[in-house]
């Protein structure tokens, strides 16, 4: 009987992901411990080792999606069986429908496990008689099918316009992935959305300070290392924000793991800043640019990606003033800030131009009640508005 | 139907030719199945069917090539069908177990032990909705006389007084388990009364006793008296398929029963009645040349083509 | 034409055949005297006499077996075994008699016989007396098994029975008894064997019913047609042999197909014609074929269960909703 290999979890909500590379070939001799083969998921790029030896024969094609737990291969006792094997070959998931999963216990669905492109009979041969190739389409039957109505659609569309269609590609990849993970967070959690405008003219004065010093420190600071500092001072003082619903029950983490939205060009990755409360500014700004580089790169590894218990969203820094984040499930709160602008506002009875900011705060409202959530607020806004009393706490 | 005492035992020695070269034939790996040999107990078809017109029925069993030629089946297409040749009188479909000539009242044979006493029980029931005086007569062994369909069909004949003759040949072993050792009550025929159906207890080994109770039977079945259990005490001289070990039973007990040998008993009988050696002679020496060129014809006959198979399986 | 019921439908269509034929007769357990356990032989021992319509032992076997015995002998037998659930007592008599013995014997024999018996699937009365067993005996080769749904179908259907030279179960729905519909007064009014019906023209999805399931299948047809969906109703009629060619063509044209039936799913009705459209029709296809019958478990007594275990129009309705979505 032959070993398995198959695609690993390597994370708590991870359910599929590209096999982007074998490192073996039909037939040859793997050792355990060997690097076997390579996945994409979340952007992670992952190495997978073989958990047994043998003679290996692979069912899967590079560049496929497979779920969890999906068969791609087998390690054989001889060479000879293992080219001889004929395992069900695996085959890709372009078409195929995640079902919703709750983010904490990942199921992957069986059916998801040995799908493929579906394209009922019919519809394969109406499509084969108008050379249209049915993997092109976008299938409305079950489960994503190719249906009859698709490809007579197409074949209308075809017709009416002369010139080349909506240009269409497969929702994959990364892109998927966040599809799949905006609609949970919606899906699953009550939120509630609110703003508070902070003052940030000592922040301000802050931060050229330590600009001013940047040689010294050995790096820049950003308004974002220091308001990011600041949530993790608070979430430590108050670990009812720093929880999480999962399943039928309150967990409560016990390190402060902020994550901190990096856009790409292709979408948005959330690498994690951990134990955050316990770093220095410095530290944290080293760590920012160290992960937004690698994010870039596309060289983030899994272990950057996990275990956050907040996020922090600077949409500021595209012009933003104020939004509503969507929560990265499981976590319970995220905070979005917008761009630092000269407003008028009163002051002690006098009208005046302050540097001001909007924070705008998600929290899950199943776990976190109004007032906490306003405590939240008035804490964060007091450590900004005085970023002196925060230095002050600093060990 | 009257026949002359030479005719009753031409007829026993051709089914007696009959199976002894078809043993041979099998002895010879020139036999394509089982054969169920009726060695022994020729006197039973011979006896019963000797009072029989055409236009009387008789349903077989898986031991019945006996009662085919003692009914009247031409030797040629029997032989050929239980070699299961194109040329048999089922065109080879048949085989061992069945044969059939509608001409001739014979309704097949059977594979299932005890499935010919109802089928034998509707012919009577024909019979009497037409009125011609027509009987119907069931062969069985007495293996099957512990079957269910034997009571059903006992009662049904007895309640609706069919001219049903039921034939029990009893041999002694049921298939490959002394009869009485699966029995309480080791007389078939005992069992008659409790339907209401006349019996008697026959020596199957005298074809002219077994003939003259078939001739009651059938005189009470013609005029609408109902229907009569003969059981015929016979003996099976071979296994109960060529090739059987025979290990439920003694050489001697056999070497016991071939002594009192139905066909040499009655040759005895026809010299004692002043029928010449020489005449008896050559009467066998013709008989063994009709069977053996019917082997010929079988052996030399095409067998049916197999797509043939797929043909009949509706009317 | 005149109304009649499934019940006098079939009363009616022996009566005819008897009279046009001496040689058919009727035999079987309480169908003289008492007129049929379920009264479907009412009046026939009183026009035929007791020698052509007769009461029998309760012995299946035998009931069976003089069937095949007198159709060799020239008669053409109707039996009736009175619930389908008996057949196991007289299987023998059906599977390697009266199947084979034309076969047998190279056609030397016709086997003219009609074995009449009831099906009381959803009557609610247990275990022994509620199984749809036509897939059971539509296996045997050299049978033809055949379940009218309507009074007229059952008339034309059980004539034409009557008329063949080939042994055929004749399946009774005793839940249908009392269905009433008009029927041709015409006494060679006949339906051809292994000739399925379109019960309902439609050009979305094809349902293949059977049995008690015709009525339901119009039904849910009815229903949908509310929503825009075209069903076209076919009912075989004859199980076998199965017209597969009116249900191919009603298949190609539609490109979906579901099959219901009281005939349990295992090695069923549905699983035949099922493979059979794969088979046939496989590129013609937009969804996979569906199949709704009861579960792989006995009925046990009492409706409740007979309800919970079998298809209803709104099941039928919602597989044809699914094969459209």
């Amino acid at each position: 009987m032959a070993h398995e290999v198959a695609i690993p979890k390597l994370g708590l909500t991870m359910v599929d992901c590209t096999l982007t590379g074998w490192s073996k070939a039909d037939g040859d001799r793997v050792e355990k411990g060997e690097v076997l083969f390579e996945i994409e998921t979340d952007k992670i790029t992952s190495e997978v080792e073989a958990d047994a030896a043998g003679y290996l024969r692979r069912f899967a094609e590079v560049d496929t999606m497979h779920t969890v737990g999906a068969v791609i291969g087998g390690l054989y006792e001889t060479r000879n069986a293992a080219l001889a094997a004929t395992g069900v070959v695996a085959v890709a998931l372009e078409a195929v429908e995640a079902e919703p999963v709750e983010a904490a216990h990942v199921v992957v669905p069986a059916a998801a496990a040995a799908g493929r492109l579906r394209v009922s009979p019919l519809a394969r041969r109406i499509a084969k008689g108008a050379g249209i190739d049915p993997g092109g389409l976008t299938g409305t039957g079950a489960r994503g099918a190719v249906l009859r109505r698709d490809v007579d659609a197409a074949i209308a569309g075809r017709a009416m316009v002369a010139g080349p269609g909506p240009k269409r590609r497969p929702l994959a990849g990364l892109r998927k992935t966040i599809a799949r993970n905006m609609m949970q967070s919606l899906q699953m959690s009550a939120q509630m959305t609110a703003f508070a405008r902070v003052d940030m003219a000592e922040v301000v004065a802050l931060r050229a300070s330590l600009v001013a010093n940047e040689a010294a420190l050995g790096v820049r600071v950003s308004f974002t290392d220091i308001v990011l500092k600041a949530c993790a001072v608070v979430l430590a003082r108050m670990p009812d924000i720093n929880s999480s619903i999962i399943g039928d029950e309150i967990v409560t983490w016990d390190e402060v793991n902020i994550g901190l939205a990096v856009a790409l060009d292709d979408g948005l990755v959330v690498p994690v800043v951990r134990r955050a409360d316990r770093k220095s500014l410095v530290e944290i700004a080293q760590e920012r640019l160290d992960l937004a580089a690698r994010a870039r790169a596309g060289r983030l590894g899994h272990e950057d990606m996990v275990a956050g218990t907040f996020t922090l969203s600077n949409f500021g820094s595209y012009g933003g003033d104020f939004e509503t984040p969507l929560l990265n499930p499981p976590q319970s709160a995220i905070l979005g800030i917008g761009a630092i602008t000269d407003e008028v506002v009163a002051r002690d009875g006098q009208i005046v131009i302050r540097p001001m900011m909007m924070l705008s705060m998600t929290f899950d409202h199943r776990l976190i009640d109004g007032a906490v959530a306003g405590r939240f607020r008035a804490e964060l806004r007091a450590l900004l508005e005085r970023p002196a009393t925060m230095l002050a706490g600093l060990r | 139907m009257t026949q002359d005492p030479i005719t009753l035992y031409q007829s026993m020695l051709t089914i007696r030719e009959c199976e002894a070269q078809l043993n041979d034939l099998f002895a010879k790996n020139l036999f394509p199945g089982y054969i169920h040999s009726y060695l022994g107990q020729e006197a039973c078809a011979v006896g019963i069917c000797s009072g029989l017109n055409d236009t009387d029925y008789i349903v077989s069993n898986h031991r019945g090539r006996g009662h085919y030629l003692a009914k009247g089946m031409a030797l040629k297409p029997m032989m050929a069908e239980m070699l299961g040749k194109a040329t048999g009188i089922c065109g080879g479909r048949g085989g061992e177990m069945h044969a059939a000539d509608p001409a001739l009242g014979i309704l097949g044979g059977n594979g299932i032990v005890g499935a010919g006493m109802p089928i034998g029980a509707g012919a009577a029931l024909a019979a009497q909705m037409d009125g011609l005086g027509a009987v119907a007569v069931v062969f069985f062994g007495e293996g099957a006389s512990n079957n269910g369909a034997f009571g059903e069909t006992l009662n049904v004949a007895a309640a609706w007084k069919l001219p049903l003759i039921l034939v029990c040949e009893n041999n002694l072993y049921a298939e490959m388990t002394p009869f009485a050792e699966t029995v309480g009550q080791p007389d078939v025929a005992a069992r008659a009364t409790g339907y209401g159906v006349a019996s008697e207890i026959v020596d199957g080994n005298d074809v002219l006793a077994v003939r003259a109770a078939a001739g009651r039977a059938v005189d009470r079945a013609r005029v609408g008296a109902g229907p009569t259990l003969l059981e015929l005490k016979t003996y099976r001289w071979g296994g109960h398929f060529e090739g059987d070990p025979r290990k439920y039973r003694t050489r001697e007990e056999e070497a016991e029963w071939k002594a009192r040998c139905p066909v040499a008993r009655y040759r005895r009988h026809l010299v004692d009645l002043g029928v010449e050696e020489d005449r008896l002679g050559s009467l066998e020496a013709v008989v063994a040349a009709e069977v053996a060129e019917a082997v010929t014809f079988a052996l030399d006959s095409p067998l049916p083509p197999p797509e043939s198979a797929l043909l009949k399986v509706f009317a | 034409m005149p109304t009649k019921t499934y019940c006098w439908a079939i009363i009616d269509a022996m009566r005819e055949e008897m009279a046009r034929d001496d040689r058919v007769f009727l035999m079987g357990e309480d169908v003289a005297a008492a007129g049929g356990a379920f009264g479907a032989s009412r009046g026939l021992l009183d026009a035929f006499g007791p020698a052509r319509v007769r009461d029998t032992p309760i012995s299946e076997e035998i009931i069976v077996g003089m069937g095949v015995g007198a159709a060799m002998a020239g008669k053409r037998p109707i039996v009736e075994i009175m619930f389908i659930d008996f057949l196991g007592l007289c299987l023998d008599q059906i599977a390697n008699q009266a199947a084979k013995t034309h076969y047998i014997y190279d056609g030397m024999f016709k086997m003219p016989l009609v074995i009449r018996t009831s099906s009381a699937v959803e009557m609610g009365i247990g275990p022994h007396h509620s199984q749809a067993w036509e897939a059971l005996v539509a296996h045997i080769p050299g049978l033809k098994v055949v379940m009218p749904s309507t009074p007229r179908d059952a008339k034309g259907l059980l004539k034409s029975a009557i008329r063949d030279d080939n042994p055929v179960i004749f399946i009774e729905h005793i839940a249908m008894h009392r269905i009433k519909e008009e029927i041709e007064d015409d006494e060679d009014f006949l339906i051809p064997l292994g000739r399925a019906d379109i019960k309902r023209m439609g050009s979305d999805v094809t349902v293949v019913a059977s049995g008690l399931m015709v009525a339901r299948a119009l039904a849910a047809a009815e229903q949908v047609a509310g929503e825009g969906i075209s069903v076209e109703v076919i009912d075989p009629r004859t199980i076998s042999p199965l017209d597969f060619d009116t249900i191919a063509a009603s298949v190609s044209k539609t490109n979906r197909c579901l099959v219901v039936s009281s005939s349990h799913k295992n090695f069923g009705f549905g699983s035949e014609v099922a493979a059979e459209i794969g088979e046939r029709c496989f590129f013609d296809l937009d969804q996979p074929v569906r199949r709704l019958s009861p579960p792989f478990t006995p009925a046990p007594f009492g409706r409740q269960f007979d309800q919970f275990l079998n298809p209803d129009a709104d099941a039928i309705v919602a597989a044809v909703r699914d094969l459209m979505a």
